[in-house]
């Protein structure tokens, strides 16, 4: 009986301690090695331009299947991948709530220093030796004062001959702000991952966004918990864009503000967003927005609108007056318009004479081709196009997200904890000082944490400086 | 004369004389010719700072930190492997083997970068960020400190196996005890390991300037993290399982794989990577 209890009580222990071990740390961090490796030949879901191409993927064979299946094809959040990453922050946790104890120690929080003899020092590996022509408690005085003004903490062997100096006693504890900087990272993670939402919001210079969802071109991620969005209103006033050598350099969109009962004007760059609360708006693209109206033979406007065309790089963008017109537009954008031996060319990518190449088409048949100019238009046949006006449209990204705090105080951590541990390790003398008639014996041993080799031609050095400058 | 034309002088000075700087580090360590190993110290040296006044150059014509495309990735990561290297030069001479690694690594590294995009381009507004520096200095910092490692690693091995013969080498007697190449390869881990935090850290703050996100998935991003995870594994070896000497010297070899695949591999086979190290100006 008491050994079937034995064993109940042993099994938590049992289990939580194979969670310690360095090797399942080692064996997780090279499974997800694997992992990650993996996510760079086998195609993510990300990669596909539409869901269909993915679809086709997939159905293409067993082993595609076989992939997908297992979430491998969102190979970072795959269930394996998840289950690797929880074993691998139990095992931090595990371990790190396992060496508290060691860690006191090894700081001497709470703890008392070890209490050793003059021959323990006599016997140590890196002994070195002063002889000071000073008593022995003078010698000793000097010492300690020498060292405590060197930032080495001392403790004494109440009434013995002896003391302990460390320097950098607190370092251990690195060791736990490192661990736990993980934890935080973490929880901010989950927090993010919970609460995010992202959008990509496209406003041409006039229009507004009146925390209407409907507006967003696309929803990236939708939060889990916390649905309810904050109130946003974004105005665009201007866009300045500017391109050196086709490199697009600088780019400030002028904006109107309204989050909760402020509105404020801002101007918003690459690299600076807006942030209001846990709402960040992000500069994301530029594109223009020509004024295309539809004009009747005898002039009449029977359509009209700014069009957001990604054509500012070159490419051909599409559009239509109406989703069901059976009128299809091909637009092609050249910024700074000028004609070289018949063919059409743009100086630059800066906007300074516009010009759009139209395609008319019909049921799929080509009934109009031309490049009109501001306030010029194409005759298609039953109408004319008109191209009356030129804006820029600005793509914004509006992320809402908490956890900022905890994971950045994560990021902070690590790096302070990894310093704590790393740089500044813990190196200690132990000293022990013998009355030797008209002289002091002084005993030096030393030990670092790591850099053992190093450090003995440090404490070399050390003691050689003692010799002369303090006990001369 | 220009300054452009300068600068393609010096460029060009260096990478040659870091040519023949290897070819004398080759020879010296294959055919054990020590004084070959000192000349290529003292060519390494004005080459170096050849190097730098190109850096240096570089930075005060385009009036941003050199980050900017393939060559002036190179052209920082070279100068740090070869800063380091000729520090070690300066202050113990003896360490001066892990020139055998880092010289022609640097020397491919500037060729790879002149042969895509030599000429400064206009720096992007992505790329106007205060992170841009501190991201790339750390990076190229420890990216620099793997590299230093795994060439004393490689000095390490050599050194070790003729011990191991029992074959008394005055050459490789004149490099450090293997005791001192074991700390100071564990040094330069250490000190690429922090740098990389700072560098991982630095990146997920600027990502979410840029973004909207701290982390996405991204390749390098990844393999960045891969690459700490797995130094950050060496170094719980050698702390708490006491694996050091072959063993670690090894497993410095076999790590720098992942600052490869991080740097090159991923550019050269992902095409989904919002890290492009190369910039291409898009225009009509």
């Amino acid at each position: 009986m008491d050994e079937r209890r034995e064993i109940k009580k042993s099994l938590p222990v049992r289990l939580l301690s194979k969670f310690k071990s360095v090797k399942l740390a080692a064996w997780v961090i090279a499974l997800l090695t694997i992992i990650y490796f993996l996510g760079l030949v086998i195609p993510q879901k990300w990669m596909f331009n539409t869901r269909e191409q993915y679809v086709a993927w997939v159905g293409k064979g067993l082993f595609n299947k076989a992939i997908d299946f297992i979430g491998f094809t969102d190979i970072y959040l795959s269930p394996l991948t998840i289950a690797l990453l929880a074993v691998f922050f139990v095992n931090l946790l595990v371990v790190s709530i396992y060496r508290v104890p060691i860690i006191m120690k090894k700081a001497f929080i709470g703890e008392n220093p070890p209490r050793f003899g003059i021959d323990d020092v006599k016997k140590g590996k890196n002994v070195q030796v002063i002889e000071a022509a000073v008593a022995p408690g003078e010698a000793k005085n000097r010492l300690r004062k020498y060292l405590k003004w060197h930032r080495w903490h001392i403790f004494e062997n109440e009434g013995a001959s002896t003391f302990l100096a460390i320097r950098n006693r607190i370092s251990p504890l690195g060791f736990l702000l490192f661990h736990l900087s993980f934890l935080l990272c973490l929880a901010g993670s989950l927090m993010i991952t919970y609460t995010r939402f992202s959008g990509k919001l496209v406003l041409t210079e006039g229009q507004t966004f009146q925390n209407d969802i409907s507006q967003f071109q696309s929803i990236g991620r939708e939060p889990k918990i916390m649905k309810g969005l904050p109130s946003l209103g974004l105005e665009v006033d201007k866009v300045h864009a500017v391109y050196e050598k086709g490199v697009p350099s600088d780019l400030v969109i002028e904006t109107l503000v309204a989050y909760g009962n402020e509105t404020r004007r801002e101007s918003l760059k690459v690299n600076e967003p807006i942030n209001r609360g846990p709402v960040s708006i992000i500069a994301k693209d530029i594109g223009v927005s020509p004024l295309f109206v539809r004009k009747a033979p005898d002039g009449t406007e029977t359509d009209g609108a700014w069009v957001s065309l990604n054509v500012l790089h070159g490419e051909v963008d599409s559009f239509k007056f109406k989703p069901d017109d059976d009128y299809t537009f091909l637009v092609r954008f050249y910024p700074d318009y000028y004609v070289e031996d018949g063919v059409e060319k743009t100086h630059s990518i800066e906007v300074k004479n516009p010009a759009m190449r139209l395609v008319a088409m019909k049921d799929s048949e080509k009934i109009y081709e031309g490049t009109i100019k501001v306030g010029e238009g194409a005759d298609v046949g039953p109408f004319t196009v008109s191209f009356e006006d030129l804006r820029y449209w600005a793509q914004f990204q509006i992320v809402r997200e908490y956890g900022k705090t905890p994971l950045v105080a994560g990021f902070v951590l690590a790096c302070v904890g990894l310093i704590m541990r790393l740089v500044f390790y813990q190196k200690r003398i132990r000293v022990a000082v013998e009355d030797a008639g008209d002289k002091a014996l002084l005993y030096i041993d030393g030990r670092s944490e790591y850099f053992q080799y190093s450090y003995a031609a440090e404490l070399e050095k050390t003691v050689e400086k003692l010799r002369r400058e303090v006990m001369e | 004369m220009s300054m452009a034309l300068i600068e393609d002088i010096l460029i060009w000075g260096s990478i040659y004389a870091y040519a023949i700087a290897t070819i004398l580090l080759l020879t010296g360590f294959v055919f054990n010719k020590e004084k070959l190993l000192r000349i290529a110290g003292y060519i390494i040296t004005p080459a170096f700072v050849a190097h730098t006044a190109v850096f240096a150059m570089r930075w005060a014509r385009t009036g941003y930190f050199p980050a900017n495309a393939q060559f002036e990735n190179a052209l920082v990561g070279g100068w740090f492997a070869i800063g380091f290297t000729v520090y070690l030069f300066f202050r113990n001479r003896s360490l001066s083997g892990i020139a055998l690694f880092t010289v022609p690594a640097t020397l491919l590294f500037l060729g790879y970068g002149i042969m895509k995009a030599p000429d400064p381009l206009p720096l992007s507004a992505s790329f106007k960020s205060i992170w841009l520096p501190i991201h790339v200095l750390f990076a190229q910092l420890a990216y620099g400190a793997f590299a230093i490692a795994s060439g004393i690693g490689l000095l390490y091995i050599l050194k070790d196996n003729k011990e191991r013969k029992g074959v008394q080498n005055s050459f490789y007697s004149k490099f450090p005890k293997l005791e001192a190449l074991d700390e100071s390869m564990f040094r330069f881990v250490v000190y690429g390991f922090i740098a990389e935090l700072i560098m991982i850290v630095a990146g997920a703050i600027w990502a979410k300037n840029l973004w909207g996100s701290y982390w996405a998935w991204d390749p390098v991003e990844v393999w960045s993290l891969v690459s700490w995870l797995l130094y950050g594994l060496a170094i719980h070896l050698r702390v708490t399982l006491g694996w050091r000497g072959r063993r670690l010297a090894w497993l410095m070899i076999f790590l720098i794989s992942t600052v490869i695949i991080t740097y090159w591999g991923i550019d050269a086979v992902v095409q989904n990577t919002r890290h492009v190290f190369g910039v291409t100006p898009k225009g009509p």
